[in-house]
C-alpha cells in the first residue's frame, strides 16, 4: 500500500508538482485517518468480542457529554477537509480559472478517432493555407506556456497529458481554453479519456517536448511536407 | 394533507389487511406521485427555460403557434377540471348518478382537448414543424407530448370510474374519485405552465 | 384471517401481492441479473489482464463489444442488481414486517413495480438480438455520443436501453411511493416514528431520495429518446443542442442515486451491529438527523462529477464546498456505526462479519472521494482507474456486504430455515480477500495514469511496468466470482436442508421476529401487535435479559386456536 506513487509518471510542467503534492497531502491525511479507524475497528472487534465483554455497555448517545467527542471530531474532519480545499483551489486557479499570456498558441481538433494538431500562420490564424496540421503529433516548444484552443467534430472526448497533469474535456459545439507548459525535453503521451466510441482505445498520439531549435526545426520540415518547398 | 398528518403517532389501528387505509393512504400516494412528477416537468421546463434564455431568436417560432387554439384548450382544461371538482363533490353526496354525468362532460372536455391538440399538430406538421425542425420544436412536442400522455391516462381512470358511477356502483373506489381529480388538477396547472411558456413568450410579445 | 388456502399457483408465485412474495421475486431478479453483471466484470478483467486473447466461454473482446460489457456491466450492477436488492427486496420484505403492518397500503402497486422492473430487464437483455447490438455508450450515456446513431452505429440497441431504464425508473418509484405511505399511514399502535428501526427508516431515506431525485433523468431520458427515434437535438451541438445538458441531468440524479444504494445499508449495518454487539444503536437522533441533511446536500454536489468538463470553472468551487459539507454528516453516521459496536458484546455470526467488512472497506471508498472531491487532484485523477477502484470501493461494500448482510440476517425470517454458518463465514471471508485483492491494485494503476473505459491496455506502452497488478487483480476478480458460488449454493441448498429456523434466532427487538418464521400471508395472528418500547433496548442495565421485544404482549398465532 506504501508503492501507492511507484508508477506515478513523472511530472513535467510547472504546475505538475502542486498537484503532486496535493495528491501526497491528501494521501497523508487519509492515510493517518485509514489507519486510525481500522485500527480502531480491529481493537473493537478483539477487545469487545463476547468472550472478553460478556456484557455489554447500555450507552444511547443522546446525552452531549456522550456526543460532544463525536462534534469534536467531526469538526477537525471539516478542518481538514477545508484546508485540502484551499490547497486544491489554488491548483485549479492556477490551470483552469483562466489562461495566462502564453507563448505558443495551438489548436487541438478532435474526432472520432483522432487527434490533429493545428499551429497557426504567422498572423494568429488558424484558418488560413499557411497554418500547419499535425496528425497525431503535438510538438511543444520547452519552458513556453502552451495555449491550446480545444474543439471537437463529433462527439465528447478528452485531452489528457499525464505527465503534464493537463485534463481537460473536449465538447463539440465550443471551443475550450487550456494551456500548459513544461519543463523537460523528451517524448510523452496523449491519450483520450473519455468513452467516444469504438475506435476510443486507439484514439492516442505523442506529445514531443523539444528544445526551441529542434521544434522550429520541425515545423519548417513539416512546412516543406504540407506544402512541397519554400 | 391535514389527514395525514392526524395519522401522527399511530393513534389508530389498522386491522384490515387489505389495503390501504381509508383515503389517507391514497391520498398521500397521489401527492407523492405528484411531487415526483413535478420533478420531471421541472427538469424538462428548467431545461427548456435555460435554452430559451440563450436563444431569444426562439420567440420567432414560438410566434407560430396557433395561440387561438392554445386558448380554447386552456378553457376546456380549466372548465374540464371545474366539473371533475363537481364529480368528486356529488360523491361525496353519495349522489353516484350525479357524479357520473359530471364526470362524462369532464371526459368529454379532456377529448376535446385531445382533438384540438390533435388538430394544431397537424397544422404545424403540413407546415414542416417536425419534432427535428429545430430544439424550439424538440421542447414543444417533447413538453406538449407528455402533458398529452398524462390527459389521456387522467381520462382512463376518470371513464373507469364513470363506468362504475353510472350503475351506482363505485363501492370501494368512492375515494378514487376525489384522488383522480387532485391528479387532474396537477395535469392542468402543468398545463398552465406550458401555456405562457411555449405559446406568449413570442415574438411581439402576446398578442 | 390467513387466506393461503384461496391462492393459486398463479397469485400465489408469479401475481401475487404478497409483500414478502414480492419481496423473494425482486431478491430472485437481482441474484439472477447479478449472474449477468458479474460475468460481464469477469470479461472486462479478462480483457484488461490478457487482451486480444480469448476470454473463455466468450471468444475475444474486441473493443465494440468491450464497450458494450462495460455499459451493460455498469447499468445492470446499478439498477437491476443493486436497486432491486437493496431497495425493493428489504423495503417489500421488512416494511410492512418491522412496522407491524399486514401488508403495503398499495399491494397491486407493488406487484406493478416488480413486473415493470422484470420488463425493463428483458428489454435489456432482449437488446443483444437487435441489429447493431446494445447500447455502447457507458453507463453514464453520455450525449452525443449515446443521443445519434451516426457515433457507434447503435440504433435500436440504445432505444431499448433508454426504455429500460425509464421503465425500472418508473417501477423503483411507484415502489418508493408504496413504502412511504406505508409507513406514514399503516404503522401498528405505539409505533412512533422514534420507535421505527433505522432499516426502515433508511430504506425510506433512500425511497425519498430517488423519487425527488429522477424527475431530470426521466425528463433527460425521453430527450434522449427523441434524439435517438425522432432526430431532434437536444444534446446535439449540430442541431442548436448542448451536450452538457444530460451531464447536468444525469448527475443531478447520479449522485443522490448513488445514495439510494447506500442508505440501506446503513440501515442493515446498524441494526445488526446493535443485534449482535448487544447495544443500542449510538446517537440515533443524530443519525436520522444527519441522514435529512446527507439527502438535502446531496442535490447540490453533483457537478464534482463534472470538473474536467469545461463547465464554467468558477463555479466548481461552490460545488467542491457542498462535497466537503456532505462529508461532515456522513462522518457523523460513521462514528456512530463505530460507537456503537464499542463497548458493546460483539458475536461473529455472519451477518455481523459482513456488517464489520462493510465498515471496513467502504471507509477506503469514502476516504479516496476525498482525492476527487478536491478540483485540483481530480485534474490528474478524473476518468483513472483511481476513479474506478473509489467508486468500487463505495459501491461493492453497499450492494454486495450490505446485500449479504440483510440476506444472511433475514434468512430464518424469509424461508423459516437457517443458513449453513461455515459456508456462510467461508464466504464472507474470501469474498472480502479477494475484493480487496481485486480493487486495491487498482488505485496502484489509477495512479500510474492508467484511464478507464479503453478495450487494450497492450497498445498503450505506458502501462506495461504495471501489467503485473493488472494480472493480479483479474485473478483475484476470477476468484472472487466464482467464490460467490458458495454463497448461491448455501442459498438454495438451506432453503430445503438447512436447519429449522426459530421465531427469533438472535433475540433481536424488533417485530419481524415475532412473526412465524415464514410469515404468513397477512404477517400477524388475528391481533396486530402493540408497541411499547424502541427497537434498540438492549443491555438495559438492572435487567436480567439483556434486550426484550418492541410488543411483549403479542400472542401470535397462538390465540388464534
Amino acid at each position: 500500500m506504501f508503492e501507492l506513487f511507484k508508477y506515478l509518471p513523472e511530472g513535467i510542467s510547472s504546475f505538475s508538482g502542486d498537484i503532486d503534492s496535493l495528491i501526497h497531502f491528501i494521501y497523508l491525511l487519509t492515510g493517518i485517518f485509514f489507519v486510525l479507524f481500522e485500527g480502531f475497528l480491529i481493537y473493537v472487534v478483539f477487545r469487545f468480542r463476547k468472550k472478553n465483554s460478556p456484557k455489554a455497555k447500555y450507552e444511547l448517545g443522546d446525552k452531549w457529554a456522550q456526543i460532544q467527542w463525536v462534534v469534536a471530531f467531526v469538526a477537525v474532519v471539516v478542518c481538514l477537509d477545508f484546508f485540502i480545499d484551499v490547497k486544491s483551489t489554488k491548483v485549479w486557479e492556477l490551470l483552469k480559472e483562466q489562461v495566462p499570456a502564453t507563448d505558443v498558441n495551438i489548436k487541438v481538433v478532435a474526432k472520432q478517432f483522432d487527434w490533429t494538431f493545428v499551429y497557426p500562420d504567422k498572423e494568429g490564424k488558424f484558418d488560413s493555407d499557411q497554418a500547419l496540421s499535425s496528425y497525431r503529433e503535438l510538438h511543444v516548444p520547452v519552458g513556453k506556456k502552451v495555449h491550446v484552443i480545444l474543439t471537437s467534430q463529433d462527439v465528447i472526448h478528452d485531452f489528457f497529458l499525464p505527465e503534464v497533469r493537463l485534463k481537460q474535456d473536449v465538447m463539440p459545439g465550443r471551443e475550450i481554453n487550456a494551456w500548459f507548459d513544461t519543463n523537460k525535453v523528451g517524448t510523452y503521451h496523449i491519450v483520450c479519456n473519455e468513452l467516444c466510441g469504438f475506435g476510443h482505445t486507439r484514439m492516442l498520439a505523442v506529445l514531443h517536448v523539444d528544445d526551441e531549435k529542434t521544434y522550429e526545426n520541425w515545423k519548417v520540415q513539416l512546412y516543406k511536407q504540407l506544402h512541397g518547398g519554400v | 394533507m391535514d389527514n395525514v398528518t392526524a395519522v401522527d403517532h399511530a393513534e389508530y389501528e389498522v386491522e384490515d389487511y387489505t389495503g390501504p387505509a381509508g383515503t389517507t393512504a391514497g391520498r398521500l400516494g397521489v401527492w407523492i406521485l405528484i411531487s415526483s412528477e413535478i420533478t420531471i416537468f421541472a427538469g424538462l421546463l428548467g431545461s427548456y427555460i435555460l435554452f430559451r434564455l440563450f436563444h431569444p431568436e426562439w420567440a420567432e417560432e414560438s410566434a407560430h403557434l396557433n395561440i387561438v387554439l392554445g386558448t380554447v384548450n386552456t378553457m376546456l382544461l380549466l372548465t374540464s377540471n371545474f366539473f371533475m371538482m363537481k364529480a368528486s363533490t356529488a360523491v361525496d353526496q353519495g349522489d353516484q348518478k350525479k357524479s357520473a354525468k359530471l364526470m362524462l362532460i369532464t371526459v368529454a372536455l379532456g377529448l376535446a382537448f385531445l382533438v384540438v391538440k390533435g388538430f394544431e399538430y397537424a397544422a404545424e406538421f403540413s407546415h414542416g414543424e417536425f419534432p427535428s425542425k429545430n430544439t424550439f420544436w424538440s421542447f414543444y412536442f417533447l413538453l406538449t407530448g407528455l402533458h398529452g400522455t398524462h390527459i389521456l391516462g387522467g381520462l382512463v381512470a376518470i371513464t373507469i370510474l364513470w363506468a362504475k358511477a353510472k350503475n351506482n356502483a363505485l363501492g370501494e373506489l368512492k375515494g378514487r374519485v376525489a384522488l383522480t381529480g387532485l391528479y387532474w388538477s396537477f395535469v392542468e396547472v402543468v398545463w398552465v405552465f406550458l401555456f405562457p411558456l411555449l405559446y406568449l413568450l413570442r415574438e411581439g410579445g402576446a398578442k | 384471517m390467513s387466506q393461503e388456502h384461496h391462492q393459486s399457483f398463479l397469485t400465489k408465485y408469479i401475481f401475487s401481492t404478497d409483500h414478502k412474495m414480492v419481496a423473494k421475486q425482486f431478491l430472485l431478479l437481482a441474484l439472477a441479473m447479478a449472474v449477468f453483471g458479474g460475468f460481464y466484470a469477469f470479461l472486462i478483467r479478462w480483457e484488461l489482464a490478457y487482451p486480444n486473447q480469448p476470454a473463455p466461454f466468450f471468444g475475444v473482446v474486441t473493443p465494440d463489444k468491450y464497450n458494450v460489457i462495460i455499459t451493460l456491466h455498469g447499468t445492470i450492477m446499478l439498477f437491476f442488481v443493486g436497486m432491486p436488492l437493496l431497495n425493493a427486496f428489504p423495503s417489500n420484505f421488512l416494511v410492512p414486517l418491522m412496522i407491524g403492518a399486514r401488508d403495503m397500503a398499495f399491494p397491486r402497486l407493488n406487484m406493478a413495480s416488480f413486473w415493470m422492473t422484470f420488463v425493463a430487464a428483458i428489454l435489456l437483455i432482449s437488446s443483444f438480438f437487435v441489429p447493431g447490438g446494445p447500447v455502447a455508450g457507458g453507463w453514464t450515456g453520455y450525449a452525443p455520443l449515446s443521443a445519434s446513431s451516426e457515433f457507434t452505429g447503435v440504433k435500436a440497441g440504445a432505444v431499448l436501453w433508454i426504455l429500460s431504464l425509464a421503465l425500472i425508473f418508473i417501477a423503483s418509484s411507484l415502489g418508493g411511493i408504496n413504502y412511504l405511505v406505508t409507513v406514514v399511514t399503516m404503522r401498528a399502535k405505539g409505533m412512533t416514528y422514534s420507535r421505527v428501526p433505522l432499516t426502515v427508516w433508511f430504506l425510506l431515506a433512500a425511497a425519498m431520495t430517488f423519487f425527488l431525485a429522477v424527475g431530470p433523468i426521466l425528463a433527460g431520458a425521453f430527450m434522449l429518446l427523441m434524439d435517438n427515434v425522432f432526430g431532434t437535438g437536444f444534446f446535439l451541438p449540430g442541431k442548436g443542442g448542448e451536450p452538457l445538458l444530460w451531464q447536468h441531468l444525469f448527475w443531478f440524479f447520479g449522485h443522490p442515486e448513488v445514495y439510494v444504494l447506500f442508505f440501506p445499508t446503513l440501515g442493515f449495518v446498524l441494526d445488526i451491529s446493535a443485534v449482535f454487539a448487544r447495544k443500542p444503536v449510538f446517537g440515533q437522533k443524530l443519525i436520522i438527523g444527519s441522514t435529512v441533511v446527507a439527502i438535502a446536500l446531496s442535490f447540490i454536489v453533483w457537478a464534482h462529477h463534472m470538473f474536467q468538463t469545461g463547465m464554467n470553472p468558477t463555479l466548481v468551487t461552490p460545488f467542491a464546498i457542498t462535497t466537503i459539507l456532505i462529508s461532515v454528516p456522513f462522518a457523523i453516521i460513521y462514528i456512530c456505526m463505530f460507537l456503537t459496536i464499542h463497548n458493546g458484546s460483539i458475536s461473529l455470526e455472519p451477518p455481523m462479519l459482513w456488517a464489520l467488512g462493510f465498515l471496513a472497506t467502504f471507509l477506503v471508498g469514502g476516504l479516496t472521494g476525498i482525492f476527487l472531491g478536491a478540483a485540483g487532484a481530480d485534474i490528474y485523477l478524473h476518468g483513472t482507474y483511481f476513479v474506478i477502484a473509489h467508486f468500487h470501493y463505495t459501491m461493492f461494500p453497499s450492494v454486495f456486504f450490505g446485500g449479504y448482510a440483510a440476506i444472511n440476517y433475514w434468512y430464518p425470517k424469509m424461508f423459516g430455515r437457517m443458513l449453513n454458518k461455515t459456508a456462510a463465514t467461508i464466504h464472507f471471508v474470501l469474498t472480502f480477500i479477494f475484493f480487496n485483492c481485486t480493487f486495491w491494485p487498482l488505485f496502484i494503476v489509477g495512479m500510474g495514469g492508467m484511464v478507464r473505459r479503453i478495450a487494450d491496455p497492450s497498445f498503450y506502452p505506458q502501462f506495461s511496468p504495471f501489467v503485473h497488478l493488472n494480472i493480479f487483480a483479474t485473478i483475484s476478480a476470477m476468484c472472487l466470482i466464482a467464490t460467490q458460488t458458495i454463497f448461491l449454493w448455501n442459498f438454495f441448498s438451506s432453503m430445503k436442508n438447512g436447519k429449522k429456523a426459530e421465531l427469533n434466532p438472535y433475540q433481536a427487538n424488533t417485530l419481524e421476529w415475532l412473526a412465524q418464521s415464514p410469515p404468513p400471508h397477512g404477517n400477524w395472528g388475528p391481533k396486530l401487535p402493540v408497541v411499547t418500547s424502541g427497537p434498540y433496548e438492549y443491555s438495559e442495565p438492572n435487567k436480567t435479559e439483556d434486550w426484550h421485544t418492541q410488543a411483549p404482549s403479542y400472542k401470535g398465532e397462538a390465540s388464534h386456536g
